[in-house]
């Protein structure tokens, strides 16, 4: 009979079951002193969750304390290329998972600007949650969290991710998923197809997987779901060129059904008022469904939002005075009087703008972000004014409803213009 | 030929119907707007209302009107007792649209004062045109129109239904008759057929 190992020591079966001949000893990055032994990374993660009880004064989930463990691990760990750890992660996304966590809620929505570090955070969580929850395995069905992003690419973007955090907590790869034993990985690219796997041990010693696909109904079938991320959910596209995400959702949300503290994320930039993530936000603030917890911009971040919004304010008025030319001058002063730039923030608000979910001081990240939005590509009045720009693709609030104008004044005046003759 | 279109509502919006047609020089333009606006409370009762609608459509000349689904029911036979046909439009907004879109592009569009249409419809039609937006909604891009009151751009809406069933971009003007023959031609081929 084969023992499960119970953690990374000991990891070798003494029944030839699993063949480790596929490693190369000289080369294989894991090295016996850096593969955790997850009992011991259980027990430390929970001392770091319980420390930040204290400091809160308030309890803190286990999800929690494996995050701040894979920060510190991450953190601590040196690159192949000699550079530093990891950034951890940031304080707006540890205080919006803590909520998320302490809801109790299966499902967590968030609608984040573009470069919020939504995909690194959140698949972060999903390989702690994966490897370190514990639970129950059927006949030795594999565990699965699935990870559906945009399109094919897209998805295949995430696996550089995973790898990463794979071989930074010190798991070695093999070449098959057989051979997966404690302290392996398997890792299973394609490129072509869009399905990829990375299969290991969790830390009970069942066999999990993560598998990385394109939204479809099929893969979001026919497994047993450890947990999925729905990344970029108002960019899913199907062949037709229509967001599948209401289907393939139905079918994924069904998938974590027996699975005990199993979680479900969606998250993406804001598209519009009738994206799929702005609807599952809208529809559950209108009913109160406790099965959805969406991510607010709380203290934390309405504080960021504030000064930065403030800077940039402070920024367009000392243009408004110093520009060099009048145009730059009249613009800034327009642009100084925007009412989103002086509005006061809300803390309940559900659009996260990326300078309040991001670390760094947020005069500086709403500068980058303004930088980055103020060319105007289109002419007349059908182009997107910058700072529309600005808060569309970095402060999650879309323009929406109100969209591209199809007929402009001067396309009726013209036609007005016009008398027929019969 | 006059083509007309049907935006059908009975209480939340109004009702809204157009017809165009094409002038001496080619241009498309109206020849027909109504905008039947429900008074809250009372919905409108599209099988009587639309019955005179539609005969009057059909002495300008039109043979069909296209509708969307919407109360289809009543449509097809008011439709059916003012002696014009029905058809079902296409769901595809943006398909819907590029039709009268393609049309102002080619500056074929007439919407200044005719004899056939009120100053005031053809206000409200430019008013609503003007709140028409594409937009990006459930991953593609759509159309919607802002929404004034309880107005909610039914007119535009069967305005460019109207294009729709019309085809006005894919529009090919008929070949122009073939000229009169004259007498010698005549003779020439009734030669060609009798062995003389």
């Amino acid at each position: 009979m084969q023992i499960r190992p119970r953690n990374w020591i000991g990891a070798v079966p003494t029944d030839g079951s699993v063949r480790l001949s596929t490693v190369d000893k000289r080369t294989d990055p894991c090295k016996p002193s850096i593969v955790p032994k997850w009992t011991d990374v259980i027990g430390g993660a929970r001392r770091l969750a319980d420390a930040e009880a204290a400091r809160l004064g308030a309890p803190v989930p286990d999800e929690y304390g494996w995050l701040l463990w894979l920060d510190a691990r991450m953190g601590s760990e040196t690159r192949g290329d000699g550079g530093t750890g990891e950034p951890p992660t940031t304080l707006w996304w540890r205080s919006a998972l803590l909520d998320f966590w302490r809801s109790e809620a299966p499902f967590f929505a968030a609608a984040v600007g573009i470069r919020g570090t939504k995909s690194t955070t959140i698949i972060k969580t999903s390989f702690t949650e994966l490897i370190l929850r514990p639970r129950l395995a059927v006949l030795d069905q594999v565990a699965v969290w699935g990870v559906m992003s945009a399109n094919t690419a897209e998805a295949n973007q995430r696996c550089d991710t995973i790898g990463r955090l794979m071989r930074g907590v010190g798991l070695g790869e093999v070449a098959k998923a057989e051979d997966v034993a404690e302290g392996r990985y398997a890792a299973s690219v394609s490129v072509a197809t869009g399905r990829s796997h990375f299969t290991t041990l969790d830390a009970a010693g069942n066999k999990v997987r993560i598998m990385i696909s394109p939204p479809t109904k099929g893969a979001a079938s026919g497994w047993t779901g450890a947990g999925f991320f729905a990344d970029e959910l108002a960019l899913w596209q199907d062949e037709k060129g229509n967001n599948p995400a209401s289907e393939v959702l139905t079918l994924a949300h069904g998938r974590l059904y027996g699975q005990r503290g199993a979680h479900g994320y969606h998250v993406s930039v804001p598209m519009g008022p009738r994206d799929p993530l702005s609807t599952m936000i809208a529809n559950a603030e209108a009913s109160g469904v406790d099965g959805l917890h969406v991510a607010r911009l709380g203290e934390i971040g309405a504080r960021r939002d504030h000064e930065a919004r403030a800077a940039l304010r402070a920024h367009f008025q000392r243009l408004a005075v110093k520009a060099p030319t009048a145009a730059a001058r009249t613009t800034a002063a327009r642009y100084a009087e925007d009412k989103r730039l002086s509005e006061d923030a809300d803390p309940a608000a559900t659009r996260i703008p990326t300078w309040a979910a991001r670390d760094g001081d947020p005069g500086e990240e709403i500068r980058e972000c303004w930088r980055l939005s103020s060319l105007k590509l289109t002419s007349g009045e059908e182009g997107g004014d910058p700072i529309d720009v600005l808060f569309a693709r970095y402060g999650a609030r879309p323009a929406g409803d109100v969209g591209k104008r199809l007929f402009s004044p001067a396309i009726i005046e013209q036609a007005r213009a016009v008398a027929p003759v019969w | 030929m006059p083509w007309a279109a049907i935006d059908p509502g009975a209480s939340r919006n109004a009702c809204g119907v157009a017809a165009i047609d094409r002038d001496r020089r080619g241009r498309w333009a109206p020849i027909y707007l109504r905008q039947i606006i429900p008074e809250p409370g009372r919905p409108l009762d599209l099988r009587n209302l639309l019955v005179p609608v539609a005969r009057e459509l059909r002495a300008l000349g039109c043979s069909s009107w296209a509708t969307d689904g919407w109360a289809s029911h009543d449509v097809l036979h008011a439709g059916a007792d003012g002696g014009i046909a029905t058809v079902q439009a296409t769901s595809d907004l943006p398909e819907q649209w590029r039709h009268v879109l393609a049309i102002c592009a080619r500056d074929q569009h007439a919407l200044g004062s005719s004899q056939r249409v009120s100053s005031e419809d053809l206000d409200a039609l430019a008013e609503q045109l003007g709140l028409v937006h594409e937009v990006f909604a459930n991953g593609r891009k759509t159309i919607k129109i802002q929404e004034v009151g309880r107005l909610h751009g039914d007119l535009a809406s069967a305005y460019a239904r109207a294009f729709w069933h019309a085809r006005a971009a894919d529009y090919q003007p008929e070949p122009p008759a073939p000229r009169p023959r004259g007498p010698s031609e005549y003779a020439a081929e009734l030669s060609s057929l009798v062995d003389v």
